[in-house]
């Protein structure tokens, strides 16, 4: 079953070895840099989570991670 | 992939960075993803009930909003059912609104999603999913990224509105 298929009957599809290890540790970066203070993040020791997050993050890695997918 | 997948003049909606740590005893219950963030509040035919997250607007909007919709995870590290990799039932996302208390495990399978670090799971909002407790003391980092093609009737607008690059 293609992806489309997938996605069009099962609602989902898995798609491996799209970002290489150095795009995911960059994107680690990005969001290690963010500042962890402000009202969309939520913080508890079973779940950290930042919402809104694409304007969380400075555009050039945003960007870094559509240059660096491999697909 | 988006143009492949979906066609064009698709734009990011929302995002959400979700760090599960190696000990965590977070889990989700089965649940679809019925409500959008917008920008502010508004009286709109088909649009309820209407919720406040951290200062963000969301509601529920019709159908056609969410069977539009996708969601794209982006893997920052190898997921499998140890570390909270979803659980789903497949093809639940093409029945409408499907409270997860009338699941019928007689006739639905439960499937899970295990993805790898730099992967992606693309997956359709409608579609029925879960997250299990981590029993391997693996993190479980993922960016949440949902798109869609459609624009909100006035006065509502998406609030995490990201058009992509041409």
């Amino acid at each position: 079953m293609n992806h489309s298929t997938a996605i069009a009957e099962k609602g989902f599809t898995v798609i491996n070895n799209v970002f290489d290890t150095a795009a995911v540790d960059a994107l680690i970066a990005c969001i290690e840099k963010a500042d962890s203070v402000k009202d969309t993040f939520r913080r508890t020791k079973d779940l950290f989570a930042i919402r809104n997050s694409s304007k969380k993050y400075p555009l050039p890695c945003r960007w870094y991670s559509y240059r660096h997918c491999r697909r | 992939m988006i143009d492949t997948l979906f066609g064009k003049d698709y734009h990011v909606v929302k995002s959400i960075y979700f760090d599960k740590p190696g000990g965590s005893n977070w889990f989700v219950s089965y649940h679809q993803d019925l409500t959008i963030s917008v920008k502010e509040k508004a009286v709109v035919e088909g649009y309820a009930p209407w919720t406040v997250k951290q200062e963000q607007y969301a509601v529920q909007p019709p159908l056609s909003i969410l069977e539009n919709n996708f969601t794209i995870r982006i893997h920052l590290d190898d997921t499998d059912e140890n570390n909270g990799a979803l659980r789903v039932v497949p093809g639940s996302h093409l029945k409408g609104i499907y409270r997860p208390e009338t699941i019928d495990w007689e006739k639905e399978v439960e499937e899970t999603c295990a993805v790898q670090k730099g992967g992606l799971m693309i997956m359709r909002p409608l579609l029925l999913h879960a997250s299990s407790r981590t029993t391997n003391q693996h993190p479980r980092r993922v960016i949440h990224i949902e798109f869609s093609s459609l624009e909100l009737p006035l006065p509502l607008h998406w609030s995490e509105r990201v058009n992509l690059p041409g």
